[in-house]
């Protein structure tokens, strides 16, 4: 490629990732878990992309094509590398999921909110940011090599986990207050 | 349509994945009963407090920076 061509795919894939930024930094913070691993994956995730530029159909979700690129890298690396904290049974934990009616969505605390999250199974944590950044389940699918029922049976999941998880630190916070 | 299959609906009718004609039996349903308007009403703000919650993340000034400079070396 002549450093012309070069130079004008470099400014049209920094057109098309640098808006993008700020959406992959977040999923990649609660999906690493802490702000080193983040920036990290956000850097990897970027010179892969701009290494696999001649791959990317233009036309096509630019969005998409770059989370499945941190999908992968999060997958085959980081996630290999750190330890789960979640060894509770699904099924258990499950079990006694309080009615939605009793959460306080206006007294949910930020931190609380990141750190129910965070505790999310790898999977579940990676499907459901991926909703909350406004991927279809369609898209989600895609990026997460897998079909449209298990993106809906990990969706459904993990919102029981974090309105369960919700509910008792919001519970526990009144708890403490009223003492 | 019940209120059972709407609950097992009403997720994908928070996202938008039904189709025109299940949107509008839904929206039909809700009209009616209040006690499924209710839940419908409260997992629209579980979404919307989440999706809310999660956007206030800054990107540190140093990562745009080392991705930059990272781009450069190309």
């Amino acid at each position: 490629m002549s450093k012309g061509n070069s130079e004008e795919k470099k400014e049209l894939f920094e057109k098309q990732a640098f808006p993008l930024m700020p959406m992959l930094y977040r999923t990649a913070l609660r999906l690493t878990r802490n702000q080193a691993d983040a920036e990290d994956l956000v850097q990897n995730t970027f010179l892969r992309a701009f290494n696999f530029y001649d791959k990317f159909t233009q036309g096509t979700s630019f969005k998409a094509w770059i989370f499945k690129v941190m999908t992968n890298i999060f997958i085959n690396e980081y996630r290999k590398q750190a330890k789960d904290p979640q060894k509770v049974s699904l099924e258990d934990y499950l079990v006694g999921t309080p009615d939605p009616e009793h959460l306080f969505f206006e007294n949910l605390v930020d931190e609380d909110i990141k750190r129910a999250i965070e505790e999310l199974p790898d999977q579940y944590r990676l499907t459901f940011l991926l909703y909350t950044e406004g991927f279809s389940y369609k898209e989600i699918a895609s990026i997460t090599e897998t079909n449209l029922g298990t993106v809906m049976s990990r969706l459904h999941r993990a919102r029981r986990l974090l309105q369960d998880k919700l509910y008792h630190l919001r519970k526990r916070e009144v708890q403490v207050s009223e003492l | 349509m019940s209120c059972e299959h709407l609950i097992e609906k009403l997720y994908l009718f928070i996202d938008g994945e039904l189709s025109p004609e299940e949107e509008c039996e839904i929206e039909a349903h809700l009209a009616e009963c209040v006690q499924c308007l209710r839940i419908y009403g409260l997992e629209l703000q579980f979404k919307r407090t989440i999706i809310q919650k999660l956007k206030c993340e800054e990107v540190p000034a140093r990562l745009m920076e080392r991705i930059r400079i990272a781009l450069e070396a190309f």
